[in-house]
């Protein structure tokens, strides 16, 4: 367990119940300083209510939590935190550089240079005059990242922040999460997209149905997952998945494209063969542990969901 | 803590000062206190002080007679003689027999007349005309301060900005107060702009009209400047209720129709409550105690203690209910949006 000093964001027992759904449920998280931690989970699986909770936005009905170790209060935590929920909200009528020195100025710090920094590092510095309502999707995006970075900020809590965006403007926003994420400043960050998560995440904690299913680093969760699959193309696939589905020692089987993904211990995978072979079908190629997070994360949350269901 | 609710304030005034909506409204509370202004000129100009034409000499070809117009005027400033010096004897006996007839009809015309006069004039020159102007506030004003406040605030949860804000770490409380701020700033600059204009207004009728003057007495000069204190403290209720409505609501438009409906069925319930169970009991609603408080106490002398103290009396009869409705709607709306969720942007 980590000393709560290098914890800057720490949930115990979190619940947020609306009626009879609970939203979120009985949540222990841990992010730790400086790591980009992923939130990951379904539609409706609490993650954007947890962020909520966390800016004061939504009152928890149960449990507690805390932002940088909980030493000053929360209103001052979060003037070291810049956040966006669901989607980037301004005032439409306003600039986006008006929208950007009105936040500015509810901070209390900044100055004029560090309005027209930002807009440059978002790439809206040619549009800065003009109004927020006449801005595309992508660019509220960037406004939004400009709006986050205000104040210098020690906590980023981020929802989908490529949403909408364009395929350069989602490959450069996630540079800047990377590059945000260097040194002492923390990312909380939530997306639907698990490839951009994979490659922007120190850690992850996957939700499901508002409930915490696993935490921990990315790399120590794909490889825990890596370290039971085997994946195989052999010459009759059909024939193989039939023999291999009576063994006992092998938990799963899934067809992926041409090959066949086995959840067995690695350390049997010769015996695969074996089997395989004696009723004349071979392997044509065979790999140890190759798991991306999305794969995991559909284990994972296939796993909690028939545990729920 | 303050000097954050004030920034946010200022900028509550930017914003609105960016919306169409305010700039709708104080050009209507302007152009209705000028129109105000044209009626009452209108009626002084009408106002007839017992105007009789004689005859002032024979037919001519035409068969028509010169006449000469005699007022009461004149005859109360004994110009009578002086009006008919010109005219021959045979028409100056008649003449003067119409005006004989006139005189017993002169005090009910020029009482009527010297109210037109003195109502114009006190209305429309320095500095009457900036209380009368401040006045305009009155009835229209507080159905668009409710609605004003009402959009400022619903605003915030229709774009969502309200969720923003108060993730920057701003506080429930300073969101609120700072809104309220604000708004009591924007009725401010409305009642600024009243003033200005109604000054420019009075300034061309005191140069282009004889026999009018601006005053120099300092008192009467300190009552505008009293009447914009007591508007802006009639206004703060109507604030707090838009804002009531907005939070409650969580929405512009609903606060908005909420705030007509209420403006509308207190009308109402002022008039049924006032017929059936009489005016003190109509004091419950707060559009009967504004024109109460609006309307001009005169300073009692301080040596007489039962003027002291109907005065007092007078005074907090109007000050105290406001002040409950201040106290109550604020009250509620803090603790609304204090204890509940802000829901996400519900569109642009």
């Amino acid at each position: 367990m980590m000393a709560s000093n290098d914890l800057v964001i720490k949930t115990e027992s979190l619940t947020k119940r609306y009626g009879d759904i609970l939203a979120v449920n009985d949540l222990s998280l841990e992010v730790p300083r400086g790591h980009v931690f992923g939130l990951l989970g379904p539609n409706g699986s609490g993650k954007t209510t947890t962020m909520g909770m966390l800016l004061g936005l939504v009152r928890p009905s149960a449990g507690r939590f805390s932002l940088f170790g909980g030493r000053k209060p929360h209103r001052e935590a979060l003037t070291r935190t810049g956040a966006i929920v669901e989607f980037p909200s301004f005032y439409p009528h306003l600039t986006g550089r008006d929208n950007l020195a009105f936040f500015q100025e509810i901070s209390g710090n900044g100055d004029s240079v560090e309005l027209d920094t930002l807009l440059e590092k978002v790439g809206l510095d040619g549009r800065g005059k003009d109004r927020f309502q006449t801005y595309s999707l992508g660019m509220k995006q960037r406004l939004g990242l400009a709006y986050v970075l205000l104040g210098d900020p020690d906590l980023l809590i981020l929802d989908e922040p490529t949403n909408g965006m364009d395929p350069d403007g989602m490959a450069e926003v996630r540079e800047l999460i990377r590059s945000l994420g260097d040194g002492e400043r923390t990312v909380l960050l939530s997306s639907h997209l698990l490839h951009e998560v994979e490659q922007v995440c120190d850690s992850v904690a996957i939700l499901s149905h508002g409930r915490l299913v696993v935490q921990g680093r990315v790399d120590e969760l794909v490889r825990s997952l890596a370290g039971e699959t085997i994946l195989l193309r052999t010459t009759d696939n059909a024939k193989a998945i039939e023999i291999l589905s009576k063994l006992n020692w092998v938990t799963d089987l899934n067809s992926k494209g041409e090959s066949i993904l086995v959840s067995a211990p690695t350390l049997r995978s010769s015996e695969l063969s074996e089997v395989l072979s004696r009723s004349a079908v071979y392997v044509a190629e065979m790999t140890l542990g190759h798991v991306s997070l999305e794969e995991y994360y559909f284990k994972i949350t296939d796993d909690a969901n028939g545990d729920t269901a | 803590m303050i000097r954050q609710t004030l920034r946010m304030a200022r900028w509550e005034v930017i914003k609105l000062r960016r919306r169409w909506m305010p700039w709708v409204f104080l050009a209507f509370i302007v152009l209705s206190s000028q129109l105000r202004l044209l009626t009452e000129y209108q009626m002084y100009s009408n106002a007839d002080p017992g105007r009789i034409a004689v005859q002032a000499g024979p037919a001519n070809e035409e068969g028509e007679h010169s006449t000469i117009s005699i007022s009461c005027l004149d005859i109360r400033d004994g110009l009578v003689e002086s009006r008919l010096s010109g005219i021959p004897t045979e028409f100056r006996q008649a003449a003067l027999q119409e005006v004989e007839s006139l005189r017993d009809r002169c005090p009910a015309l020029l009482g009527m007349y010297d109210f037109a006069r003195t109502n114009f004039l006190n209305n429309a020159t320095l500095p009457g005309s900036l209380s009368y102007g401040i006045n305009m506030f009155g009835t229209l004003g507080y159905l668009f301060v409710m609605i004003l406040a009402a959009m400022a605030i619903g605003v915030e949860y229709t774009w969502g900005t309200a969720r923003q804000v108060l993730a920057k770490g701003c506080g429930r409380g300073r969101f609120l107060a700072a809104k309220v701020l604000g708004l009591l700033a924007v009725v401010g600059i409305g009642h600024l702009a009243v003033i200005l204009f109604m000054g420019i207004s009075s300034l061309i009728i005191t140069y282009t009209m004889a026999g009018t003057g601006i005053s120099t007495d300092v008192m009467q000069w300190l009552r505008p400047g009293a009447d914009v204190v007591k508007s802006m403290y009639m206004m703060l209720p109507y604030i707090i209720l838009g804002t009531f409505f907005a939070v409650l609501t969580s929405s512009a438009s609903s606060g908005i129709v909420i705030s007509v409906v209420f403006y509308i069925s207190e009308s109402i319930l002022r008039w049924i409550i006032g017929s059936y169970l009489g005016p003190d009991a109509a004091r419950i609603l707060i559009s009967v105690n504004t024109p109460l408080w609006m309307a001009s106490l005169e300073f009692p002398a301080l040596n007489n203690l039962s003027e002291i103290y109907n005065y007092l009396r007078d005074f907090l009869s109007t000050f105290l209910p406001i002040l409950a409705y201040i106290v109550v709607f604020w009250g509620g709306s803090f603790w609304l949006f204090k204890r509940r969720d802000l829901k996400p942007s519900t569109g642009v």
